[in-house]
């Protein structure tokens, strides 16, 4: 009795488990995707979308049972937000954007799955076919948490007008420091003669730029300690304050950067791919003609500049990750998404001669004004030495801290060596509590 | 057991434990809930999100299986003791509790441990054997010493209590941590207070045993003393029968005698003849005396066997026999002869009796080979003597009385008086049916 009871009970599950896994199998999977409307970059960009939208075809085409869906119309500033609604409500896309800013907080609070068993394993995926940079900004904490989908470097934008009108030759892609200062300080001039400086050499290039220039960081990220206290980060910021002096005490806007009287500005390239093309480029810098070029090599580094990445990770709660993987592939290393960056969005490709693919260089001719050309003939070097600051747990606050006093120290006459010391003891005393 | 608990609180502690339990658990699971419902509608998810260590895999879906699961292990509790099975096993229903209040305490973050409380309480009261109580109360302790936020956020993805409640103001967060804090105190000390009771308990029924220990060991002697009486009371019935027997046949055929020898005393002078006639009566009154006191002493005899087993009592009966006559009695018993029914051991007491007086009796015999020995699932007695016999047995009132005696228990006897007199009598035996 009890036996033939216990038999039709396991027949039942049995039969259950077969149903239960049909059901399953026929049942189309849907693989939740997490990005936002817009550029990353903060410029107008009506299409960015249609980049997604695109690989999300081509996806579905390939594996025939899965559908993709996401939640269209979520604005980047409210995208971290969202994001971090949906894992508290524990509705985490499978496969979601990742803002440079935010990717410390997720590694650690482990919405992150670690990538590199993926990177490792998936024969299709060779790893160097990254810039080192590029990849290495989603890395963190020694484990690759996201991959990179879009960069976009720091660049120095030249008023080629002003610098022409001055009799002054645009300097090649290898320049320095002395270069740079050289050319501020002869274009720092009162042109109407009213006792006031009104032309200028540069706006907008902080420490952080020269320090990026010259091989330095704030701190570094293997061993937890800040490296302020060395020889080129006092050369680094001695430059700045060099720089800032030519000014004597005026201060410069972005407003006279747009009248066309400042000569250099960095930038982010997006911000040149928005502006330089037609319509964008009647809004502004309408009345001068410009160009961009790498940041200014400092003694003891690059042309290095700073580049900030829109990343893409997995959720380590999803159910799929084997697809959510196969799809991030499809963002991050398909060549064809990666071209179509040029086409619908401002960012650059984080792949290796992308840049100077075919397609690319058609797409990026269609955008160009008439008379100007776009020159990203440095364009894959540059990336090479580009740097990325990763902002760890508590970064702002380092940030801010470093940030007001070498600004202060800038302003003012004071010893470099000395405040840096000090500030170096300040910020050990924060990291090593991170 | 109830009735135990109830008289001793136990019970109504065990009660507010389980109540201030659920409180607790109740408690932190819906200040979690609501913490995480006001972060996501108010938009500081991702504030929440940068200032916590670890996130939890469905953080909102926690308060559900935090109270579901509780209320799941008090039914768990309630039906247990339903289960057969685990009455026999009473380790396992003790691992799933563990196992669930784990998985309750996961939940809500390691903020609330009294739910182990409840388990040690509970492995008190419902395991039985000391050692798998032991087995229990450790692992709940172990459970116990390693449930803590600490250690566990590093293996298991979890918002503490406390980085839930970093969204409030501080005086808002005072408050409720203040609550959670009361609420594990109350819990700590209920925890108490129901060990104290449980020892308090357990002292109480160790003093009952020693004191029912005492008033058994009292009444044990008492028992013993009354047995003691019963003996001697049996010993002085016994005497005042012997007394009556005495008195009743030898006494009175002693006085007969003692009158008539006396008359023949002052007879024998005046005329012998009738002297002599009145001596044979009185011979014949003195045989029938003997004859009398003969059968007192058989009545009394068979009490020996209601007061000794029938080993002792034929051994006590054939040694009796041997010594008052000049009879040598080889006597040999090839059986333990226990176990027999009360029936059974008269017939064999009696066959032995009967068989040695009527070999005594009619045959004078010097010798009788007495024997009992088993055949199949037959008793059988054998007794043989080397006296006269007789060629034509013709049995007496003693013989027709035991033949009558043997068919009830459908038996069979056989004598024969050919060389001596020779006495088979087989009975069967119900020793199985006894034994069930």
């Amino acid at each position: 009795m009890v036996k033939k009871r216990l038999r039709t009970f396991l027949i039942a599950i049995l039969v259950c488990c077969l149903v239960g896994t049909f059901y399953y199998t026929q049942k189309p999977v849907v693989l939740t995707i997490g990005v936002f409307a817009g550029s990353n970059w903060n410029v107008p960009s009506p299409d960015s979308g249609k980049i997604i939208d695109n690989a999300i075809k081509r996806f579905e085409k390939t594996h025939p049972n899965v559908q993709v869906k996401y939640v269209s119309g979520i604005l980047k500033d409210d995208y971290s937000a969202w994001l971090s609604k949906e894992a508290l409500d524990g509705k985490l896309p499978d496969v979601f954007m990742v803002l440079s800013d935010d990717l410390s907080t997720y590694a650690k609070v482990g919405m992150l799955e670690s990538l590199d068993t993926y990177m490792q394993t998936d024969p299709d995926f060779n790893q160097s076919r990254y810039f080192s940079t590029t990849l290495n900004a989603g890395n963190i904490y020694d484990q690759q948490y996201a991959l990179p989908y879009e960069s976009s470097p720091t660049l120095m934008f030249v008023n080629k007008t002003l610098l022409e009108e001055n009799g002054i030759e645009i300097p090649n892609v290898n320049w320095t420091w002395d270069d740079f200062y050289a050319i501020c300080e002869k274009l720092t001039v009162d042109t109407d003669d009213d006792g006031e400086i009104d032309q200028f050499g540069e706006y907008g290039y902080t420490w952080e730029n020269a320090l990026s220039s010259n091989g330095q960081a704030l701190f570094d990220e293997k061993s937890m300690k800040s490296t302020l206290q060395n020889e080129d980060v006092y050369s680094a910021i001695e430059f700045v304050r060099k720089l800032n002096l030519l000014n004597r005490g005026q201060n410069v806007t972005s407003e006279m950067f747009d009248k066309g009287k400042v000569a250099f500005c960095p930038m982010m390239f997006s911000e040149y791919r928005t502006y330089k093309p037609y319509p964008w480029s009647v809004k502004k810098y309408s009345n001068f003609e410009w160009e961009c070029l790498p940041m200014p090599a400092g003694p003891s580094g690059y042309n290095a500049s700073q580049m900030d990445s829109l990343l893409c990770g997995i959720s380590k709660m999803s159910s799929k990750k084997k697809m959510a993987w196969e799809f991030l592939k499809l963002l991050c290393y398909d060549e064809t998404t990666q071209e179509s960056l040029f086409k619908y969005s401002q960012g650059v490709s984080v792949l290796k001669n992308v840049s100077t693919s075919k397609n690319v260089t058609k797409y990026i001719q269609e955008d160009a004004p008439l008379d100007s050309s776009y020159n990203l003939e440095f364009f894959d070097d540059m990336m090479e030495q580009a740097i990325t600051i990763k902002k760890l747990d508590g970064y702002d606050q380092l940030y801010s801290m470093a940030d007001s006093e070498i600004r202060r120290v800038i302003g003012t006459n004071e010893d470099i060596e000395s405040a840096m010391q000090n500030l170096n003891d300040e910020l050990n005393i924060l990291l090593e509590k991170q | 057991m109830i009735q135990d608990i109830k008289k001793y609180n136990v019970w109504i502690v065990y009660v507010c434990m389980w109540l201030f339990s659920f409180f607790t658990v109740w408690y932190i699971a819906i200040v979690m809930y609501y913490t995480l419902v006001h972060v996501t509608q108010s938009g500081y998810a991702s504030d929440f999100i940068k200032n916590i260590s670890t996130l939890s895999n469905v953080p909102i879906r926690s308060f559900y299986i935090a109270v579901f699961g509780f209320i799941g292990l008090f039914c768990f509790v309630s039906i247990r003791k339903k289960i057969r099975f685990f009455s026999r096993h009473q380790i396992i229903p003790i691992l799933i509790e563990l196992g669930l209040s784990l998985l309750i305490m996961k939940n809500i973050s390691f903020s609330a441990t009294c739910i182990l409380f409840l388990i040690i309480a509970d492995s008190l009261l419902y395991v039985d054997k000391p050692v798998d109580r032991s087995i229990c109360i450790i692992l709940v302790f172990l459970a116990y010493m390693l449930s803590n936020y600490g250690y566990l956020s590093n293996y298991i993805p979890m918002i503490s209590f406390q980085e839930y409640l970093s969204v409030y103001n501080s005086k808002t967060q005072g408050l409720l941590l203040g609550i959670e804090v009361t609420l594990s105190n109350l819990n700590i000390v209920l925890f108490i207070a129901y060990i104290f009771l449980y020892l308090q308990k357990q002292m109480d029924e160790t003093q009952k045993f020693a004191a029912l220990n005492v008033e058994l060991k009292r009444l044990n002697n008492q028992l013993k003393g009354y047995a003691n009486l019963r003996e001697k009371m049996g010993e002085t019935k016994e005497r005042n029968r012997l007394a009556r027997e005495i008195h009743d046949t030898l006494g009175h055929t002693l006085t007969g005698l003692s009158v008539g020898l006396e008359a023949c005393r002052v007879m024998i002078d005046k005329d012998v003849n009738v002297t002599k006639a009145q001596l044979g009566i009185l011979k014949e009154s003195a045989k029938r005396g003997l004859t009398d006191v003969r059968r007192s002493v058989d009545k009394l005899k068979p009490d020996a066997l209601e007061r000794y087993s029938l080993k002792e009592a034929l051994d006590m009966m054939i040694m009796d026999y041997q010594k008052l006559t000049d009879v040598t009695i080889l006597y040999l018993c090839h059986l333990p002869l226990v176990n027999l029914n009360a029936d059974e051991e008269e017939i064999v007491y009696r066959v032995v009796q009967e068989g040695m007086t009527n070999s005594v009796r009619h045959g004078h015999a010097t010798k009788i080979y007495v024997s009992i020995a088993q055949a199949d699932n037959n008793l059988i007695i054998i007794i043989e003597d080397n006296g006269q016999g007789c060629k034509n047995v013709k049995p007496g009132f003693g013989i027709h009385h035991l033949t009558e005696r043997i068919d009830l228990l459908q038996g069979r006897i056989r004598y024969y008086g050919d060389k001596g007199f020779e006495l088979i009598v087989e009975i069967p035996m119900r020793r199985g049916e006894n034994n069930g």
